[in-house]
């Protein structure tokens, strides 16, 4: 359907009234100066591993210079920490899927995939990954008063397999990411709504009131009907409540709560929707870079203003065969991701600059939010993973992994932590997801697949 | 270490064990840890010799539907070689006729175990077609909900499919479309008029009947109850008809609406399995056959008792089968199975293929529904049909694509095509999907023979295998690109098995127009079928494909891959067993005929029946 003829009344009584009465948007809607600013997770997932030669650093761990592929990054290179040595242990020996599925499944979760009948690169039998992801985790464990508890959003995903999911609610139970910015738009800051007037919007506040009547209802439902099912289904009715429960708040809260339910802007961060302009087409690969800075200006609002503290951005799908014709090239991802030689290194290279420019541009954004003494980016832990590490040898070793923002100060940023030097081994990628959780707030003593956390990494705090 | 040669199900690689002996197939990598062939394939030590069975350990229906080729001997009728038994111990050696082997006798006997269902949730293509024909509104909403997941080869699959939070807003969203739109006609969707009746007598009776048809069964008394609140709760400070509104808006959320649900009937003491409630059975069959609820009749028919025998659910399903709304559920299994979905979010080199542009793509779309309508509906309904015509259906931009012109317009139009186009193998749609965005590929194409017409799927590469296709230089053919995969030990193992199949797709590039040559030289479309119970060489698609519509391997591949989407879940090597013989049995006898295939999966007790949940047992 087409939105731009919808009367004002379709849109309070359909679809996009669906976050309308949240009055976030007051820009001067401030918290108090002296409270304390949140702190936020963002993971910056991009497919296909990396060129180890032209993304490692070189240097030691205080003295180092950035390798080219990371070049883009270099304004942040004192908020960063980057990895060398870290693991997927939990998957280099697992029976399911292939390298990039598994590597996948277990970038959040630190755990193998379950067995299933997905397909990835010739594999068959692969299903989704076998535990909760650190992003619901955070959510579930701290329980952030934000209308999202999390937000997911995608850049050309196109897949709904194993290897287009990165995050997990639970064992099979993935959570598909948003990748229709102008439906975000409208979730997040609820464009086609009048200007917020707590209390003074009978007609939405009847609308959320009748969603309230037919969740309760629903909830009398769901109850009847699980009694009724054997031990599988009943998990799948479980995690439906869930899903009714994670919605409802943003949904059918009374409008004139707002004030209550929906937290303040944190003080002196100048919140605002983005401007998405006309409507783009999401399918042509041309736009993607245009798609790109849509979902990035969303995810930096949606932290900014509070809407979310907790967010995951996608980019294609593992083993992704995307092509990227706006950087002039014609083979796919994937296949470029296994040449052994020139042009292959080059393209390649291309498109890994390319994320590193996204991800640069996305952490200026947050750099630019003043937050107090610090800056958005300073309170906030951003993880850039991918699937596999050496692209060419489709690796589950030595990932390239880096943080970038200190989550409040925890971390001592600005270092290149190699957990290979001197002959040691390297650790599990468990325990950076648990050192992650810990900047974030948790006492959580493990994550992911049992036995493979010893602990949180040494010397990031 | 490598994951494929463990993974995988039993009876997987049936057809293709040898392949997996080769030493050199493994590039030297796996090292089998005893003890993890629990749901493996491959037992060592079995016998490397292609005429030797293939997999003796494992039963004949192997879940991938490859039955056994001893010794490349012709195949009994109905593909099976359970030998011929009299029963050992079962006590009833009299039950079947001496000397007639009937190897469905001995899996089908007496209460066979049913494999469980997981809960089905409406796919978005059955959420569309379910609101369209229950509320008479011409929306699509589901095609904002995330996507369905594909596993199998299906997006039906049930185990896969849940409801995210972001499921339940889109849920959300679409009832409160669907119910403005719906109560715009509030006279026909009404079975009462409130002004004579009165309205809360009106808004129960709207209950009842909307209720049964949203449900796909009678509501219960606290289903009446709960649907009458949602009705208050409008009315409360609103209309009649924002009663009805939200009453539309909670049923269709209710899990009762968005799931499948079989859960009725108590299970006999010592019953391992239950049968199906007359709706559960309505709806069963709607779902097969049409991708939607039952209509009035059906339901009417439910309720009558008229869904009891096998013969009347043939009859019913016979008549089903003549309605329009079977060419788009059965346009949806065969699309699904040519991995056509894939069509939408197909990317083609721009440079490469100037031709392509979303005219073809509509085109592309569109073949696949007019071709297989013209087959089952108007054409012979033969698998030989389907695999051989050399017809297309063509919009103006595929009509160029296929070099012939059609008259103006948007819909496809029958075309006549040079005997080098053979049916859905050199529809260009299938051939596109099966390519890379620059460069046909010979081992996708391949691939999809071996898994989705022989059910063979071919294992992973070697971990160490350089995987980086060979540039699609001027002057070098595919054939000679590929060759490493004939010449380097540990690819040709399987590559034998898939690329010397896909060579023969060569005279299609990868948006599937006709080349006579590549790079300035001629393609040698020749190819040769392995493992296989028609073994041979040939050259183009159009012999392949007249060799796969003798092989009996191919129908019953066909008819596994119907099984799984019929039923929404995996094959059970064990508890299916019984119902996938009948259905390649029932497939067979008719001579290959798809509509009889489909329709034997409604005869079978898997259909009928649920298992008993260890929870209804009473202690």
């Amino acid at each position: 359907m087409n939105r731009r003829f919808l009367s004002r009344r379709q849109l309070l009584r359909g679809a996009l009234a669906a976050t309308a009465a949240i009055p976030l948007l007051d820009a001067e809607r401030t918290r108090a100066q002296s409270a304390a600013y949140p702190k936020r997770f963002v993971v910056f997932y991009t497919p296909n591993g990396t060129l180890s030669s032209g993304w490692k650093p070189q240097g030691t761990e205080t003295s180092f210079t950035l390798g080219p592929l990371m070049s883009p990054l270099e304004p942040f290179k004192s908020k960063m920490l980057i990895f060398s040595g870290i693991n997927l242990g939990a998957v280099q020996n697992s029976n399911y899927g292939s390298e990039h599925a598994r590597g996948v499944g277990a970038l959040l979760t630190a755990r193998p995939l379950l067995k299933g009948n997905f397909r990835s690169f010739m594999s068959t039998n692969a299903g989704w990954a076998s535990g909760i992801s650190l992003d619901q985790h955070l959510a579930n464990t701290l329980n952030p008063p934000t209308p999202f508890k999390t937000l997911e959003l995608g850049v050309q995903v196109r897949d709904a397999e194993v290897r287009g999911r990165i995050s997990y609610k639970g064992a099979d139970q993935p959570v598909p990411p948003r990748e229709d910015p102008y439906d975000t738009f409208n979730q997040l800051f609820g464009a086609a709504a009048p200007p917020s007037m707590p209390g003074g919007n009978p007609e939405l506040d009847r609308l959320r009131l009748l969603r309230r009547s037919v969740f309760d209802l629903l909830r009398e439902d769901i109850a009847a009907v699980r009694a009724t099912l054997g031990r599988e289904d009943r998990v799948k009715l479980e995690a439906h409540l869930d899903a009714i429960r994670a919605i409802e708040g943003r949904l059918a809260a009374p409008s004139d709560m707002g004030a209550t339910t929906v937290p303040a802007a944190p003080a002196g961060a100048a919140c605002a929707a983005p401007s998405l302009g006309e409507r783009i087409d999401l399918a042509d690969d041309n736009n993607m870079p245009a798609i790109s800075k849509l979902q990035l200006d969303l995810a930096a609002a949606a932290l900014a203003c509070d809407q979310t503290r907790i967010v995951t951005i996608q980019y294609s799908y593992a083993e992704s065969e995307h092509l990227y014709p706006f950087l002039g090239l014609s083979r796919n991802h994937h296949d470029i991701s296994h040449d052994w030689k020139e042009p292959g290194f080059t393209e390649y290279s291309k498109i890994h600059t390319w994320f590193a420019e996204q991800l640069a541009y996305f952490l200026g954004k947050l750099d630019g939010y003043q937050e107090g003494d610090r800056t958005l980016l300073d309170n906030t832990v951003v993880f850039w993973g991918t699937e596999i590490g050496e692209s060419r040898l489709h690796a589950l070793s030595d990932m390239p992994y880096a943080l970038i923002g200190s989550a409040g100060g925890y971390f001592r940023t600005g270092r290149f932590m190699n957990y290979m030097a001197n002959g040691a081994s390297g650790r599990q990628h468990n325990d950076l997801l648990l050192s992650i959780a810990h900047a974030m707030g948790t006492e959580d003593t493990a994550f992911g697949e049992p036995g493979f956390s010893t602990g949180p990494l040494p010397g990031l705090v | 270490m490598h994951q494929g040669f463990r993974g995988g199900r039993r009876g997987w690689l049936a057809g293709i064990v040898p392949c997996l002996l080769l030493a050199s197939c493994n590039g030297g990598a796996t090292s089998q840890a005893p003890g993890e062939l629990g749901d493996g394939t491959m037992m060592p030590g079995q016998p490397a010799n292609p005429s030797a069975p293939a997999n003796p350990a494992s039963p004949s229906t192997s879940g991938d539907g490859a039955p056994q080729t001893p010794g490349g001997s012709a195949l009994p009728p109905g593909g099976t070689s359970t030998p011929p038994t009299n029963n050992p111990g079962t006590g009833d050696p009299g039950t079947m006729p001496p000397g007639t082997p009937d190897p469905n006798a001995t899996r089908c006997e007496g209460a066979t175990p049913i494999a469980p269902t997981p809960l089905r949730r409406l796919t978005r293509f059955e959420y569309n077609n379910t609101v369209q024909d229950l509320l008479g509104v011409t929306l699509t909403p589901a095609d904002q909900f995330p996507p369905d997941e594909i596993a199998g080869g299906f997006n039906n699959n049930a185990a896969v499919l849940t409801v995210s939070s972001l499921h339940a807003e889109k849920y959300a969203e679409a009832a409160e479309l669907l119910a403005a739109e719906a109560v715009k006609n509030l006279s026909a969707l009404l079975p009462c008029d409130p002004a004579t009746v009165g309205e809360a007598a009106c808004a129960e009776r709207f209950v009842q009947t909307f209720g049964r048809r949203a449900y796909r069964r009678p509501i219960t008394a606290e289903e009446s109850d709960r649907l009458m609140r949602a009705y208050t709760a409008g009315r409360t400070d609103g209309t009649f008809a924002e009663g009805i509104e939200v009453v539309i808006r909670y049923a269709l959320q209710s899990p009762a609406f968005l799931y499948r649900i079989e859960s009725s009937g108590t299970p006999a003491a010592g019953e391992q399995r239950i049968r199906l409630s007359q709706y559960e059975i309505a709806t069963r069959l709607s779902y097969l056959l049409w991708g939607s609820m039952p209509d009035d009749a059906l339901l009417a028919a439910a309720e009558a008792g008229e869904l009891s025998t096998k013969e009347q659910i043939a009859n019913r399903a016979r008549t089903m089968l003549a309605d329009p709304r079977a060419r788009r559920a059965a346009a949806e299994f065969f699309r699904q199975w040519l991995n056509l979905g894939k069509l939408d979010t197909m990317v083609k080199s721009a440079s490469a293929f100037p031709l392509f542009d979303e005219a073809v793509r509509a085109g592309m779309k569109a073949e696949t529904q007019a071709f297989i309508e013209h087959v089952l509906w108007s054409g012979d309904r033969q698998l030989t049909t389907l695999l051989t015509a050399p017809v297309g259906f063509a919009n103006e931009a595929l009509a160029r694509l296929y070099g012939v012109t059609v008259p103006a317009g948007s819909s496809p139009s029958l075309v006549e095509l040079p005997p080098e186009r053979s049916g859905i193998l050199t529809m260009p749609g299938f051939l596109a999907v099966h390519a890379h965005p620059d460069q046909t590929s010979p081992v996708l194409r391949g691939k999809f023979v071996r898994e989705k017409l022989l059910c063979q799927p071919p294992p992973p590469p070697p971990p160490d295998a350089n995987v980086t296709l060979p540039p699609a230089e001027s002057g070098t053919s595919a054939r000679a690109r590929f060759t490493a995969h004939a010449t380097d030990p540990s690819c040709a193992g399987c590559h034998r098995l898939m690329d010397p199949i896909g060579f023969a797709f060569e005279n299609f590039d990868a948006i599937g127009a006709y080349r006579a040559t590549e790079g300035g030289e001629p393609i040698d479309a020749s190819g040769e079928l392995v493992q296989t119970d028609v073994d041979d060489t040939f050259v183009g698609v159009r012999e392949l494909a007249t060799l796969l519509a003798q092989s009996q391997m191919v129908r019953d591949c066909l008819a596994t891959q119907w099984f799984r989407f019929g039923s929404g879940r995996f094959d059970d090597e064990e508890r299916d067993a019984c119902a996938l013989g009948q259905i390649r049995d029932a497939f067979s006898a008719s001579g290959g005929d798809l509509m009889e295939m489909m329709l034997a999966l409604t005869q079978t007790d898997t259909f009928l029946h649920r298992p008993v949940l260890a929870e209804e047992v009473t202690p």
